[in-house]
């Protein structure tokens, strides 16, 4: 028999390694995530309500007093208050969501503040993965970036660790060098948090 | 067996069921192809569950009578490769000149334990492992391996030729020590 038919029966040999049990339930997790969010519902809903009644102030505002003003309405407030008070992870997504489409700017102070409360405080894992990505765009603010920093020491969600170690690696920020090197050196991290940290690692080195 | 056909219709429809009969059909199959590339359980691990969702991502490429765990498999053992291209083990130029690559026969070897075989594959340098483990276990031609490692064909042939030789000789090494 030739070595490269011998080398050919390593691949069907009895001992191959099994899959280990107890990643499993961090499969199903990541399938979730990746596959089987929430999808933005096209309902008539409470905060559709308050982004028409908002529009309309803003209006009625302009056309009685000539000149608009820049304040938080009300019922943009009221909106606000909803994302960080939902009772549901489902309702506040969907409320997180509905205010991304209604409001497009950039530098809304309020909805950063938001945000930045519910990836420090929240305890649900879709919501805060959603709260990331909701705030990369505001990434450009000192604030934001120093909170992912903090959130990457403090976070021990696997699935969010990954996602704020993904974020900050596409954001080239090479602060997160340090804490990124104490996670790939703790062995009570998990495999794919400590192996998405090394890929981090290596992309600063790149850099 | 699993009803293919029925899977890859359920896993276009993006059912959850369908998707998580998938993994457990074909996990340890991608897990022990992705660990004899990678060699390291944690990062067979990281490829093997992004192997899936990136094969549940693109199920719609795929035809409902293909064969769908040969497929997932492709794409775990492209995704291993992948990895370790980022982790940058190897550094092909080190290799020196490339030389012509001649056919040779296939020479008959007496019969090596498999174990002895699996230990003296494992301590090759890690590009002479990892061409042997593709062209040889995973049936790569050179080409693949080429585009896959973004190096020439020529590069992967003459190291494939350089690998053998001295897995014959950790072979040889290794029959004398324990008979």
């Amino acid at each position: 028999m030739s070595l490269e038919e011998q080398l050919k029966q390593l691949k069907t040999q009895e001992e191959a390694p099994q899959w280990p049990k107890e990643l499993d339930a961090s499969f199903e997790q990541k399938l979730r995530v990746e596959l089987h969010q929430p999808k933005k519902r096209r309902s008539f809903k409470w905060y559709y309500a308050a982004a028409a009644v908002l529009v309309i102030a803003l209006l009625a505002n302009q056309f009685w007093f000539g000149t608009p003003e820049f304040k938080v309405p009300a019922a943009e407030q009221q909106m606000l208050d909803q994302i960080a008070q939902a009772e549901y992870p489902s309702e506040q997504l969907e409320a997180m969501a509905a205010y991304q489409e209604m409001s497009d700017s950039k530098a809304d102070d309020q909805f950063q503040g938001v945000l930045l409360d519910l990836l420090k405080n929240e305890t649900q894992t879709n919501v805060k993965i959603e709260a990331i990505t909701a705030l990369k765009p505001f990434a450009e603010t000192p604030e934001v970036r120093q909170a992912f920093l903090n959130a990457l020491e403090q976070e021990t969600e696997a699935l969010v660790q990954i996602k704020l170690i993904k974020t900050l690696a596409e954001l080239k920020e090479t602060r997160a060098a340090d804490p990124l090197q104490q996670i790939i050196a703790d062995r009570n991290q998990e495999a794919a948090v400590r192996n998405t940290a090394s890929l981090a690692v290596a992309s600063f080195n790149n850099q | 067996m699993p009803d293919t056909k029925r899977l890859i219709q359920q896993c276009k429809a993006n059912s959850y069921k369908a998707q998580l009969e998938v993994f457990n059909t074909y996990k340890d199959l991608l897990y022990s192809a992705s660990i004899r590339i990678v060699k390291r359980q944690s990062l067979a691990q990281d490829v093997v569950q992004e192997a899936f969702i990136k094969g549940f991502q693109r199920i719609d490429d795929l035809n409902e009578e293909s064969n769908l765990g040969a497929w997932l498999y492709r794409i775990a053992t492209n995704l291993s490769i992948d990895a370790l291209r980022k982790e940058q083990r190897f550094d092909w130029q080190k290799d020196g000149i490339v030389v012509q690559f001649e056919v040779e026969e296939e020479q008959q070897e007496a019969e090596i334990p498999l174990k002895q075989l699996q230990q003296a594959l494992d301590e090759l340098k890690e590009s002479y492992r990892l061409v042997v483990v593709l062209y040889a276990i995973e049936g790569y031609s050179h080409r693949e391996i080429a585009r896959q490692l973004n190096i020439k064909e020529s590069t992967v042939r003459n190291q494939y030729r350089r690998a053998k030789m001295a897995l014959k000789k950790a072979i040889e090494k290794k029959l004398k020590t324990c008979p």
